[in-house]
């Protein structure tokens, strides 16, 4: 398993909200049991992300970022966030009780969450990119532990 | 010693003290009242009437989804202790229940007894209502709940 040029531009599609290009081909709707390159970086780029956006934060900024992409998203669909999943998912990576890989339940949640992470940040596309490599370092990293 | 048709005058004073921060009060005061099954409805229907005329209050009629989203987030956002103790799916759904009869009965009526007097005690608290603030809430719940038990 390694994580491919398709992995990165998969990811790179995913947060320029271009959907449908190529990209569930790499990060395919649930199950997501098996670990494959695509889903180590889309670990990385959440792990990155909520670090990012939260280190030196409290749980309540978690709750209220949460709140936010809620209403964001609105009540129902397919994009719907569950505030308990969304939170925790988020608190188990800034407290480190989570291991190197998301569980098929948090990964579902986190691929949503990515967006709102990253969203919040306002990134320039050059400060993506660089969020991009910082991921793709970082994912292959897990892959050594 | 029951009184199916209305809230009995131990239970307001309990939680009279309760929402005052009085809690060695409130512990005498709730430990000695009636367990029966008759007062305990009264109880939970006080209790219930307290939260919705809080609600009301902190939200007006029919607050729009956001703003509850908004408001739970901001009680659990002032520690840990609320966040652990209102999951926020069950207690904005609880408000919601207010105006609407939404569906609660998969909450455990524990659970949701917890989430009300958890939710009343931050609206009051945050009102800063005087003595006779505090007896007005308490006598609008009291009303309430007497026409739902009689």
């Amino acid at each position: 398993m390694r994580i491919t040029r398709r992995d990165v531009a998969a990811l790179r599609a995913y947060l320029h909200r271009r959907m449908f290009r190529g990209v569930f081909l790499v990060f395919p709707i649930p199950p997501w049991r098996k670990v494959t390159g695509g889903t180590v970086l889309l670990d990385a780029a959440f792990r990155l992300a909520a670090h990012r956006r939260f280190t030196g934060r409290t749980r309540a900024d978690v709750i209220r970022f949460v709140a936010r992409a809620r209403i964001r998203r609105g009540p129902a669909g397919p994009n719907r966030l569950e505030p308990g999943p969304a939170e925790q998912v988020i608190m188990s990576v800034l407290t480190g009780t989570r291991p190197g890989h998301l569980t098929e339940w948090q990964r579902a949640k986190s691929l949503i969450l990515l967006n709102e992470l990253i969203d919040d940040e306002h990134l320039t596309a050059t400060e993506l990119e660089d969020f991009i490599t910082e991921a793709v370092r970082l994912a292959a990293e897990v892959r050594r532990e | 010693m029951s009184h199916p048709e209305h809230v009995p005058d131990d239970v307001v004073a309990a939680f009279r003290a309760y929402l005052s921060g009085d809690r060695e009060l409130w512990k005498t005061r709730n430990e000695a009242l009636d367990r029966s099954r008759t007062v305990q409805r009264a109880y939970r229907a006080f209790v219930s009437a307290m939260f919705a005329e809080a609600v009301d209050r902190r939200l007006g009629r029919h607050p729009a989804w956001e703003r509850i989203v908004e408001f739970v987030a901001d009680i659990r956002a002032r520690d840990d202790a609320l966040a652990d103790a209102l999951d926020p799916d069950e207690t904005e759904r609880m408000i919601a229940w207010v105006d609407d009869d939404a569906g609660i009965d998969d909450i455990d009526a524990d659970r949701s007894l917890g989430i009300w007097i958890l939710v009343v005690t931050v609206i009051v608290r945050d009102a800063d209502l005087d003595d006779a603030g505090l007896d007005a809430f308490l006598q609008r719940a009291r009303t309430f709940a007497d026409e739902v038990l009689g």
